[in-house]
């Protein structure tokens, strides 16, 4: 039986691996946000164009999420939430997700640049380079702040959405940037308190590993109160009309208050951290309506 | 060595199965590509003679 398997030759990896390397579930945030920014903008796009600088964003997304699984493979075969993942299971080998994540970069810049404009090819470049060597290869192993700084990353598609449309990059998308920049901590702290274990195992640093629990409460309670001004600042700055201005408050005054009630609880043994696990699927929510918010709120004014 | 065939024929047919799928995932990206380019450079040209 075993010479059998060795003389066989491997199955090629299916199409729905190479899907699954995309991380489709993280890339429908990412396209949301790419075209919540793109029609936050003054200026009006063709919709085809549109369709293709959103189409960009995806691929871009895509290609730098099968990059750092083809980087990852190690660490993703540690941790339950991964390992099932193409190349922990070993459906695909390694070599294939390099060549597939560096082609579909290609493809997405190079389409950027012909359909779209250099500003927003220029903004998708380094969003993708910034995930893979920044927050993939650089950070993610060495410190607890990984996603702190590699958090920029994922902070990119309202910018370059909104350049797709205008060319050029104003203060209302870097608002929108620094929404997700600040965003993004409290919503992986969230969820790092719940799956502590699996990081720890894997030999991730992330901060309830390296710094402790008390700590990082503390500092999802710290991070929501900037990403909560950075959420309201623009309806007060003229930005934005009172439909997102309102929306904005509410929907920051609930964050302020889960992330107030993780940050001054302390969890018990045999925890189910419902709190915790509250904040996550609500950072989730808030991100989609605030972003919603935004177009609405065009839209009507 | 019946057994061995057997198990040989059925890979190769298992191999054959999953080229026709990606080939045929292919062929359809590439329609959809082409139909893309094209409609992107009559937008362009619009634009162009609208501009």
């Amino acid at each position: 039986m075993s010479t059998v398997s060795a003389l066989s030759p491997a199955l090629p990896a299916d199409w729905r691996d190479f899907l699954a390397l995309t991380k489709p579930r993280v890339m429908t945030l990412v396209v949301f946000t790419g075209l919540c920014g793109m029609l936050a903008a003054p200026v009006p796009i063709h919709p085809v164009l549109g369709f293709t600088a959103i189409l960009c964003i995806a691929l871009g997304a895509g290609a730098a999420g099968a990059l750092n699984q083809w980087y990852e493979s190690d660490l993703d075969a540690k941790m339950k939430r991964t390992q099932r993942r193409p190349l922990p299971a070993g459906r695909m080998e390694r070599q294939s997700a390099l060549h597939f994540g560096v082609g579909l970069a290609v493809f997405s810049l190079v389409l950027m640049y012909f359909a779209i404009n250099l500003v927003a090819t220029i903004i998708l470049a380094v969003s993708i380079l910034f995930y893979v060597f920044v927050y993939t290869i650089w950070l993610k192993r060495r410190t607890p702040q990984n996603i702190v700084i590699g958090g920029a990353a994922g902070a990119f598609p309202p910018l370059i959405g909104w350049a797709a449309a205008t060319g050029d990059v104003a203060t209302l998308p870097i608002l929108l940037f620094l929404l997700i920049f600040l965003w993004t901590p409290p919503h992986f702290w969230a969820l790092a308190l719940f799956v502590k274990t699996d990081y720890a195992n894997a030999g991730v640093p992330m901060l309830p590993v390296v710094s402790g629990e008390r700590t990082t409460r503390h500092q999802i309670g710290l991070y929501s109160i900037p990403m909560a001004v950075a959420g309201i600042a623009p309806w007060p700055l003229g930005l934005t009309g009172p439909v997102y201005g309102v929306v904005a408050v509410v929907l920051n005054a609930v964050f302020l208050v889960l992330a107030a009630r993780i940050a001054l609880r302390t969890s018990q043994p045999d925890d189910k951290m419902a709190p915790e696990k509250t904040l996550f699927k609500y950072s989730i929510l808030y991100l989609f309506v605030v972003f919603g918010a935004l177009v609405v709120d065009r839209w009507v004014s | 060595m019946t057994e061995q065939n057997n198990i040989s024929a059925e890979t190769t047919d298992a191999i054959r199965a999953r080229q026709r799928s990606r080939a045929r995932i292919m062929a359809v990206l590439l329609g959809v590509f082409v139909i893309l380019v094209f409609a992107i450079s009559i937008v362009k040209i619009q634009i162009a003679h609208s501009g």
